[in-house]
C-alpha cells in the first residue's frame, strides 16, 4: 500500500513544517501513537550530471565521467530520497514533529550500482515506534529501484526529541548510548570550514537551518551551526565503495561537529572486507560518530 | 665603483674653464687600450742616433706606425722614444735630451715619452753608471712634466742585450699602448733574449690558461676579463664566501670558478688539479687575493698579523713551491714558458702608517719575486710584482671623501686608476713577448707622490 | 636496443646554493631566482658557458602558475646555450631524485649525453591562492561579455571569499600534516626521543665538520650573503635538543618528535650535473661517480595501512633485489631525513624479520646499517629540505663521497608526500 505522490521539493516541506510547529506547540501530535501504514513513493527523473559534479567538488575524487568512476557515491543517493522521507515525516498522520528531530543513525544496502540521469523510483515508508530515553524514535525504511530492480535500500534512525509517546519507564529502560571512548590511532584529519553546512546544503538542498549557519542555529537553541550528519558520512566513505556496489555501510551519530571545527577520524580494517571508522573532536576526546563499511564478497 | 664625477666635470667644456682658472688639477680623459683600436695615433719621434735607435725605429714602422726622425714645429706628436743607450758620460745626454725637450710642446693628449738606456747597475765605470742613472733621474722629473694624459717611462736594456730582443718590442709596445694610461715614471728592465712576439698582438694569450686568485671582485675581476680579452682560459679562484660572484665573473668570461681558500695547505695541489681536470695545462697564475687588517702596530693583535701575512704572502710562497714543482706549470711551449705575477702595493715601498702588517706582507712579495725569477729564468719563465696605487675600486670607495679625493689626485695623472689599468700592465707581464722581464715590481700608480 | 648498447650515466658534480630558514635570508627570492642561482654555479664550476645540455630538468612543489615553465625560464637566464631543452617534474620530496635518475635513464640509453638534473622550493615565496568561491566569480567576471554581466558576477563576492588560502603541506587524502602522519608511524615502530635526537645531532655535527673541513667548496655557491646552509646548528648538545617540547603526535601517549627532530622550512636550490662517459671527456670534465639505478615506491597510507613515509623501505627491498645486492655491499647511506624517526622507522623496518616477510616478501631482514657510513657529511635535519631540492644535494654529495672510491656503492633514500619514496644506488669512480 503506497500512497503515489510529485517529488516533492524540501524547501516545501520545511515550510509545512515549520507552519505546522506554529500550530501546534505540542511536542507530539498528541492522539497519534502510531506511524503511518502507507508508504509514499515517488518518480525520480534521475540524479542530474550537475547535482554529481557539484557532489564531486564538495568531496574530492574522481569524475563520475564513466572513465573514472561511475556508480554514484551512497550518500548522493540519500540525498536524492531525503525529499521522500521529509515528505513522509511532513505528513499529517506521522506522528513525530519534523522540527527538532534528530538523526540518530543510517545504514544502507547498496546492492546496484545507481547512475546519474538514471531514472528512479523511490518509496519510503515509516516503521518500528519506540521509545528513547530522550524522546521517541522511528525507522524510515527507504527503498530506491529502477525498472523493478531493487538498487538501494536505506534503515535511518530518528529521534523525536522530547516526545515521550511511551510510559516513563519504558523510556528509561533504554540503555544510554554513552559509553567510555578510547581514540584510536588518527588516520585522518578533517578541517571543516564555517561555511561547510551552506556548502553540503548547496548541494544536498537540505537547507535546515541548524546547519547553516551560527545566527539560524541559535534560533533553533543551538551555540553554533552543526554539520550534517550524513556529511560526515559522504566523507567517511569517500573513494572507499566499491564501484560495483553490493556492499552496506552504516553510521551512527553521537556528539554533533560544531562549525568551524575539526574532526580526527580513524579508518581501521577489522577483518579483510570491514573497515570501521571512528570520528571525534581531536582535543576534547567526544566521539561524533562510528561507522562501518563491509565490502561485498569477492 | 664610486665614479670620478671630478675627472668627469674637468673634461667637460665649462668644466675645464673653471678648473683653470681656479688651479685646480686637470685630470685628462686617458687613453686606454682597445683591441680594435690602432696601437697609437700620430706621429712617432724616434730620437737619438745609435743602432739601438735603428732597430727601435724600424720595429716600429713594422707595426705601420708613423715613424719620424724630425717633425715639424706645428706638428702633433703622439709619442717619442728617446734612446741614450750608447751615452758614455753625463754629457753625452744633451742633445738628444734637449731634442725631446723640444718636441714636448707638441704632445698630444695621453701622449708616451719612452727614454731607453742601458742598466745602470750594469757597468762599473763611473761615468757610464751616472750618465745612465741620468735618464732614470731624468725620466721620472718628466714623468712629473707631463700634461693631458701623457706619461714617461724607462726601457732599460741589460748591458749586452741586442735591441732586437723579443722583450724589448714587447715592452716599447706596451709602454706606447693604451694598456700603459696609469703608468708613469716607472722602468722595465729587459734581461735577455727570453720571449716570443705573438702572431696576433690583440690575442698575446691565446690557448693559454690563467688562474687569477681573489677573483670574485674589483681588480681580481677585471685580470680574468683583459686576460680572457686577450685569449687565456680563466680559472677564477676565490673564497668560498664569495663563490656568488666569483661565479659570475667566471660565467662572464667562459671560464671556470674554484671556490678556494688560498691558505689552505693544499690550495697549490688543488688548483693543479682542477687546471689538469678542465684544461691538462696551466701557463699563467696571479696572485692577486689579499686582505688588509689596518692597526697601529702599538695596536696590533695577533689575528691581524697573522692573517694579512698569511693570506697575503706566505700562502703565495706555499703556492709557488708547488707550482714550481709541478710538471704542469713548467711546460716551455714554443720558448714561452711559464708565469707569475703578484699583486704588491705602494704601501710596500714608500710605508703607510697603519699598515705595517699590510706593508709586510707587500714587500714580502717584491722580494719574493725578485727572489724567485732565477728559478724560472731556464725555463723561459718569469715572475713579477705589480704594485698599484690609487685605484677605484669597492674598497677605495669605502675610504671617507676627503681622503679619497686627496688620494686619488696624489699623482701625475691628476686621478685614481681603474681596475682594468692593473689588468693590462698584468696581461703585459704574462704575455709572451714580456718573458725577458723577470724578477721586477712595476708599479701603476700614475706616478704616485708617495713613495715615488 | 640492445641491452649492451647500455652506456653509463656519470655524475660530474653538483651546485646547490645554501638552504636558508623560510622567511629569512631568501625571502625576497622566487624559485626561478635560486635556481638560477645554482644554475649559474654549477656553469661557472665545470665551465658549461654557451654549452648545449642534452636536457635540463626539475622542478618545485610549491610553484606558481606563472611558473609553469620553471626550469625553461630558468635555463633562458643562464650562459647555457638557449637551445638547451627543459622540463619540469613534480614527485613532491622525491622530486629531484626522479629528474636526476630519469635524465640518467636518458643518459644511458644514449637519448641525450649530457644532463642537469635538481629542483628548488621556497616557503618564502609560496604561491598565495585564492578561495575557490572568488576563483569561481572571478572567472565568472572574465567570461562576462557585458559590463552589467560583469558587475553582476562581480557583486557576488563576499568578505569570506577573500581570504587567501596559504599552501598546505597537509596531505590533501587525510588532512594530517606530514609530521602528525609520521607521529603515528614512530609510534608504532616505538621509536624514542632519545635515538631521534641523537640523529638530529649527528646530522649537525657531520654537516659543521664536513663545512669546516672545505667538503662543500666545490658542491654548495653562496646566494645573497648567505655561505652555509643557515639552518646548521654545530653547537647543539643533546641537553638542548633534550629541552625542547614535542610539536607532532601530542596526543598520543609519549609524544617524541620536537622541531629539531623534524626538518624545518628552508628555501633553497640544488643542481646535479650528468653526462655520458665521453662526454665528460670530451669536455674534460671529472667523473665522481656513475648513477647505477633508482626505483620509486609508493604505500597505501590513506587508512592507515602503512605509513606515509615508508615507500622508501618497500622500494629499496625490490632495488636491492635487482641489483643482487645487500646492505652489506655499500660504503655510504643517504637517507634523507624528512625527520630523524623517518630515518629510524625504515632502518627498523629493514632489521625487522616481521616486517620484511609479511610486507617485503622476504625470506630474512634486509638486515642493519652502519651508522658510521649513513649521512656522514648530515643530512635535511640539519642542512634543511627546500623539498624538490633536497635530491640534488644528496646526489652530488654522495657522489663526491664516492670519487676515488672506485666500485663503491652508495644508498639513496628519499621519502615523498602522497605515500610515496624513492632509492637510489650510485657507485664510485
Amino acid at each position: 500500500m503506497a500512497q503515489k505522490i510529485e517529488l516533492p521539493t524540501l524547501g516545501s516541506v520545511y515550510r509545512q513544517a515549520a507552519a505546522d510547529a506554529v500550530k501546534s506547540k505540542l511536542s507530539s501530535n498528541g492522539s497519534l501513537k502510531a506511524l503511518p501504514k502507507e508508504a509514499v513513493v515517488t518518480e525520480h527523473p534521475g540524479i542530474s550530471a550537475e547535482q554529481v559534479e557539484q557532489y564531486r567538488e564538495l568531496f574530492g575524487g574522481e569524475a563520475f565521467d564513466g572513465v573514472h568512476r561511475q556508480s554514484l557515491p551512497s550518500v548522493l543517493v540519500h540525498i536524492a530520497a531525503f525529499p521522500v522521507q521529509m515528505a513522509l515525516m511532513s505528513r499529517k498522520d506521522f506522528p513525530l514533529p519534523l522540527l527538532g528531530m534528530v538523526h540518530l543513525t543510517n545504514s544502507v544496502e547498496h546492492h546496484k550500482p545507481v547512475y546519474a540521469e538514471q531514472p528512479l523510483e523511490i518509496l519510503a515508508r515509516a516503521e518500528n515506534l519506540r521509545p528513547h530515553r530522550k524522546g521517541t524514535q522511528a525507522d524510515i525504511i527507504v527503498e530506491i529501484s529502477a525498472e523493478g530492480q531493487l538498487l538501494w535500500s536505506s534503515v535511518s534512525t530518528y529521534l523525536g526529541r522530547g516526545a515521550y509517546m511511551f510510559s516513563r519507564s519504558e523510556h528509561e529502560e533504554v540503555a544510554s548510548g554513552s559509553r567510555e571512548f578510547s581514540a584510536p590511532s588518527k588516520t585522518a584529519l578533517w578541517t571543516l570550514g564555517a561555511d561547510t553546512g551552506r556548502k553540503y546544503a548547496a548541494v544536498s538542498g537540505d537547507y535546515n537551518p541548524i546547519h547553516v549557519s551560527g545566527l539560524s542555529a541559535k534560533l533553533l537553541g543551538q551555540p553554533r551551526a552543526i554539520v550534517h550528519g550524513m556529511y560526515s558520512a559522504a566523507r567517511m566513505l569517500e573513494g572507499r565503495e566499491p564501484e560495483s556496489a553490493g556492499h552496506s555501510w552504516s553510521i551512527s551519530f553521537e556528539a554533533p561537529v560544531a562549525l568551524p571545527g575539526r574532526v580526527a577520524f580513524a579508518a581501521e580494517e577489522k577483518d579483510e572486507r570491514t573497515l570501521a571508522f571512528t570520528g571525534w573532536h581531536p582535543k576534547k576526546q567526544r566521539r561524533h560518530f562510528t561507522g562501518e563499511l563491509k565490502l561485498p564478497q569477492s | 665603483m664610486v665614479k670620478d664625477t671630478y675627472t668627469e666635470f674637468a673634461n667637460s667644456s665649462l668644466g675645464e674653464k673653471i678648473t683653470k682658472t681656479l688651479g685646480l688639477p686637470q685630470p685628462a680623459k686617458l687613453r686606454r687600450y682597445r683591441p680594435e683600436a690602432p696601437l697609437i695615433e700620430g706621429p712617432t719621434v724616434v730620437l737619438g742616433s745609435s743602432e739601438a735607435s735603428d732597430i727601435l725605429a724600424d720595429q716600429l714602422v713594422s707595426w705601420d706606425l708613423d715613424v719620424r726622425r724630425h717633425v715639424g714645429r706645428r706638428e702633433k706628436v703622439a709619442a717619442v722614444v728617446a734612446v741614450f743607450d750608447t751615452a758614455q758620460t753625463p754629457a753625452d745626454l744633451s742633445e738628444t735630451v734637449l731634442a725631446l725637450g723640444g718636441l714636448l710642446k707638441q704632445l698630444k693628449s695621453s701622449a708616451r715619452v719612452i727614454t731607453v738606456f742601458r742598466d745602470p747597475q750594469g757597468n762599473e765605470d763611473p761615468a757610464v753608471t751616472a750618465a745612465r742613472k741620468g735618464v732614470e733621474g731624468l725620466t721620472r722629473s718628466l714623468a712629473h712634466e707631463m700634461r693631458a694624459g701623457g706619461t714617461a717611462n724607462g726601457l732599460i736594456l741589460s748591458e749586452e742585450l741586442d735591441a732586437a730582443a723579443p722583450s724589448v718590442s714587447g715592452a716599447l709596445r706596451f709602454l706606447l699602448s693604451g694598456r700603459s694610461a696609469f703608468v708613469s715614471g716607472q722602468f722595465i728592465t729587459v734581461q735577455n733574449t727570453n720571449g716570443v712576439l705573438p702572431d696576433e698582438w690583440t690575442q698575446p694569450l691565446a690557448g693559454q690558461v690563467a688562474v687569477v686568485t681573489g677573483a670574485a671582485r674589483g681588480i681580481g675581476a677585471a685580470i680574468a676579463k683583459i686576460l680572457r680579452r686577450d685569449g687565456a682560459e680563466i680559472i677564477a679562484v676565490d673564497i668560498p664566501a664569495a663563490g656568488e660572484s666569483l661565479a659570475g665573473v667566471a660565467n662572464e668570461v667562459s671560464g671556470t670558478a674554484l671556490q678556494l681558500d688560498i691558505t689552505a695547505e693544499d690550495a697549490g695541489d688543488r688548483i693543479l688539479a682542477h687546471a689538469e681536470q678542465h684544461y691538462g695545462r696551466l701557463d699563467i697564475v696571479v696572485h692577486n687575493a689579499g686582505i688588509t687588517r689596518d692597526k697601529l702596530l702599538a695596536n696590533m693583535d695577533p689575528s691581524r698579523w697573522d692573517s694579512v701575512i698569511a693570506v697575503n704572502i706566505e700562502s703565495q710562497l706555499r703556492m709557488n713551491r708547488t707550482f714550481l714543482e709541478s710538471e704542469l706549470f713548467n711546460r716551455p711551449e714554443a720558448g714561452v714558458g711559464p708565469r707569475i705575477v703578484s699583486l704588491a702595493s705602494t704601501s710596500g715601498i714608500a710605508g703607510n702608517r697603519g699598515q705595517t702588517n699590510y706593508a709586510a706582507s707587500k714587500s714580502g712579495v717584491i722580494g719574493m719575486v725578485s727572489a724567485t725569477s732565477a728559478q724560472l729564468e731556464a725555463r723561459h719563465g718569469t715572475i713579477n710584482a705589480v704594485a698599484p696605487g690609487f685605484i677605484e675600486t669597492e674598497m677605495t670607495a669605502k675610504m671617507p671623501f676627503a681622503t679619497r679625493e686627496v688620494a686619488r689626485r696624489l699623482n701625475s695623472l691628476n686621478q685614481g686608476g681603474l681596475p682594468e689599468d692593473v689588468a693590462e700592465t698584468i696581461a703585459y707581464l704574462v704575455s709572451p713577448a714580456a718573458g725577458g722581464t723577470s724578477g721586477l715590481t712595476l708599479r701603476v700608480c700614475g706616478q704616485n707622490l708617495v713613495g715615488a | 636496443m640492445p641491452a649492451d648498447s647500455i652506456r653509463d650515466a656519470v655524475i660530474i658534480g653538483g651546485n646547490r646554493i645554501p638552504f636558508a630558514r623560510a622567511h629569512g635570508a631568501y625571502a625576497g627570492a622566487s624559485n626561478q631566482d635560486m635556481v638560477t642561482s645554482a644554475l649559474n654555479g654549477l656553469i661557472a664550476r665545470f665551465g658549461l658557458q654557451g654549452q648545449q645540455l642534452g636536457a635540463v630538468a626539475g622542478g618545485a612543489v610549491l610553484k606558481h602558475s606563472k611558473n609553469f615553465n620553471l626550469m625553461r625560464e630558468s635555463v633562458l637566464g643562464t650562459p647555457l646555450d638557449p637551445n638547451t631543452p627543459a622540463y619540469d617534474v613534480q614527485m613532491a620530496c622525491a622530486t629531484g631524485m626522479e629528474a636526476i635518475g630519469s635524465l640518467a635513464n636518458k643518459i644511458k640509453l644514449g637519448q641525450i649525453d649530457s644532463a642537469i638534473g635538481g629542483g628548488v622550493d621556497t616557503v618564502s615565496d609560496a604561491p598565495i591562492v585564492v578561495t575557490d568561491e572568488l576563483r569561481g566569480i572571478l572567472m565568472e567576471a572574465n567570461r562576462a561579455k557585458t559590463m552589467g554581466q560583469r558587475l553582476k558576477a562581480l557583486a557576488k563576492i563576499r568578505p569570506g571569499h577573500l581570504a587567501p588560502q596559504a599552501p598546505g603541506t597537509n596531505e590533501p587524502r587525510t588532512g594530517l600534516s606530514m609530521g602528525e602522519h609520521m607521529a603515528i608511524t614512530a609510534d608504532k615502530w616505538g621509536i624514542t626521543r632519545q635515538e631521534q635526537d641523537e640523529l638530529a645531532l649527528a646530522s649537525h655535527k657531520n654537516l659543521a665538520a664536513a663545512y669546516d673541513r672545505g667538503f662543500f667548496d666545490d658542491l654548495v655557491t653562496p646566494f645573497k650573503g648567505v655561505s652555509r646552509d643557515n639552518n646548521l646548528r654545530g653547537d647543539s648538545t643533546i641537553e638542548k635538543l633534550g629541552k625542547l617540547s614535542p610539536v607532532f603526535g601530542k596526543e598520543l601517549e609519549n609524544p617524541t618528535m620536537t622541531a629539531a627532530n623534524s626538518t624545518a622550512l628552508t628555501d633553497g636550490a640544488a643542481t646535479v650535473l650528468l653526462g655520458s662517459e665521453e662526454w665528460a671527456d670530451a669536455h674534460d670534465l671529472p667523473k665522481l661517480a656513475n648513477f647505477i639505478d633508482y626505483e620509486e615506491g609508493a604505500v597505501d597510507f590513506v587508512d592507515g595501512e602503512e605509513g606515509l613515509l615508508m615507500a622508501p623501505a618497500y622500494a629499496a627491498a625490490r632495488m636491492l633485489k635487482r641489483n643482487n645486492l645487500s646492505f652489506e655491499d655499500f660504503e655510504f647511506f643517504e637517507i634523507h631525513e624528512a625527520f630523524a624517526s623517518t630515518v629510524l622507522a625504515q632502518i627498523k623496518a629493514w632489521e625487522s624479520e616481521e616486517f620484511c616477510r609479511e610486507k617485503l616478501g622476504l625470506e630474512a631482514p634486509l638486515g642493519s646499517i652502519d651508522r658510521s657510513k649513513l649521512n656522514t657529511t648530515g643530512s635535511s635535519l640539519a642542512a634543511g629540505h627546500p623539498f624538490a631540492a633536497t635530491g640534488g644535494r644528496i646526489v652530488a654529495t654522495l657522489a663526491k663521497l664516492l670519487h676515488g672510491k672506485p666500485g663503491k656503492l652508495g644508498f639513496i633514500s628519499v621519502c615523498a608526500a602522497g605515500g610515496q619514496g624513492i632509492t637510489a644506488i650510485i657507485e664510485g669512480r
